[in-house]
């Protein structure tokens, strides 16, 4: 059972690799389309601006090998920068995401004024039935000024909603292989510990 | 609604955690005695986040020697955000910080000084990853903010919270340095400075007990408190804090 975490030159990526390491399960680095092979889950850590992202996935056909890799089926965890680049754009940069899902990323504010960034703790609320339900109330790191709050896809296992002010974020969603978070589960304490427990009995299943 | 935070500070140079006191540091202990006699592993389970300043008086060069290899020891099986500051003076050091796994770096003096660095933070990983620390003094009415560690006054407190809030980077610590390490109380007056929330603001200088921190988290426009007060919050400190706060029913996550 391989995880993989794509090192894209701006991420945390410290961080997620003692995280994943804690599990017990040793990770290693992706950073060309030929690293994804006999990987079973991969990361995708992100910290940052949308563009720096974008651009460091069309290094290396990462982005083409990602794409194929989700639509082959196999499993799919993106944090943060690493969720938003599932996405078709963003309203923070000019590239293209991946495209996975249609909405678009805006900055939190777009809709009425709320204070950024969004920094700290908050609760995630979980709609939908999935492996990752029982997350539901629990309280995870959020750190961004940018982030999902005009949702228009479908997501057929669940999604969470957090609230910031007025504003309505999803913050969690899982869709067959592919699992995003807005929010830093390598950050969030004993929260966190639970996601990664769960990510990886996910991983374990078919 | 995100939740006001609890943050600890630790001051580090060369092997060595400190404890400050109106900016005089005294040597306290090394990771070791952090991870033993601290019993480090428990209070992450009661703060939020951590903060790490690199407390080496030259800051001609950032002495990463045993930096980053203590901080593993930290960060291999505690799992919260934590912000890099202190003489931090180059791109290089700055990406190191990131790549090692950290949130936010802390500019203090590089704000007034060096500017282009923390421009180029903002722009290779987002402005949620600059915090704008500010180091005042009191002097009756008068507040004045003061670079360079403490040892040069620079502008009034006013001017310097209208300078960051143009410039608009992730979040502000605003140090008392007349109350630091007092454990007399935070700075509550300086709270009249702030007007409506524009950007999350830390609260740091002067804890004490968890009284302190129930009156400045009670503050619409502060987002979180810190304290870097090693002996204060010794044993269960932190989690007579963190029990305080909830029993306050302040928006603080709970255990």
């Amino acid at each position: 059972m391989q995880i993989g975490i794509i090192d894209s030159g701006i991420s945390n990526l410290g961080s997620v690799i003692r995280w994943v390491s804690y599990s017990g399960v040793q990770p290693k680095l992706v950073t060309t389309a030929n690293d994804l092979k006999d990987t079973d889950l991969v990361i995708f850590p992100g910290v940052g601006a949308f563009d720096k992202c974008a651009v460091n996935l069309q290094k290396n056909e990462l982005k083409e090998g990602l794409t194929e890799y989700i639509q082959s089926g196999k499993k799919y965890l993106g944090i943060c920068l690493g969720f938003q680049v599932l996405f078709a754009t963003s309203t923070e940069g000019t590239q293209p995401g991946m495209g996975i899902f249609k909405s678009t990323i805006d900055k939190l504010d777009i809709n009425f004024p709320v204070p950024l960034p969004h920094v700290g703790f908050n609760d995630v609320e979980c709609i939908g039935t999935s492996h990752f339900s029982d997350l539901n109330n629990a309280a995870f790191y959020f750190t961004h000024s940018y982030g999902l709050v005009n949702n228009i896809d479908h997501y057929s296992n669940m999604y969470a909603r957090t609230s910031h002010s007025q504003c309505e974020i999803i913050s969690m969603i899982h869709h067959e292989n592919v699992l995003g978070c807005q929010f830093h589960p390598e950050k969030s304490s004993s929260a966190g510990l639970k996601f990664l427990e769960k990510a990886i009995t996910w991983l374990k299943r078919d | 609604m995100v939740k006001k935070r609890l943050i600890f500070i630790l001051y580090y140079f060369d092997g060595y955690f400190y404890l400050s006191r109106n900016f005089v540091l005294q040597k306290v202990g090394d990771v070791k005695w952090l991870m033993e006699k601290f019993r480090f592993l428990n209070i992450a389970d009661y703060v939020d986040e951590l903060v790490i300043f690199n407390v080496d008086r030259d800051r001609t060069t950032f002495k990463s020697n045993g930096f980053f290899s203590d901080l593993e020891t930290l960060f291999n099986k505690v799992f919260v955000p934590f912000s890099i500051g202190g003489g931090l003076n180059n791109e290089n050091i700055v990406n190191e910080c990131f790549r090692f796994g950290c949130d936010k770096i802390v500019f203090n003096t590089a704000f007034t000084d060096n500017r282009t660095l923390v421009d180029y933070t903002r722009e290779s990983f987002g402005k949620q990853a600059v915090v704008i620390n500010v180091d005042y003094k009191v002097a009756g009415n008068e507040r004045l903010t003061y670079i360079n560690n403490g040892a040069t006054p620079a502008i009034p407190l006013k001017e310097m919270l209208d300078q960051i809030f143009t410039y608009d980077p992730g979040e502000i610590i605003l140090n008392c340095i007349t109350q630091d390490g007092t454990g007399m109380g935070f700075d509550q007056e300086v709270l009249g400075y702030l007007g409506k929330p524009q950007l999350p603001i830390i609260i740091a200088g002067g804890a004490g007990k968890p009284e302190h921190f129930i009156e400045v988290l009670s503050a619409e426009s502060v987002n979180a408190a810190a304290t870097g007060n090693l002996f204060n919050f010794l044993g269960s400190g932190f989690k007579n804090v963190r029990t305080a706060l909830i029993d306050a029913n302040l928006n603080v996550r709970r255990f």
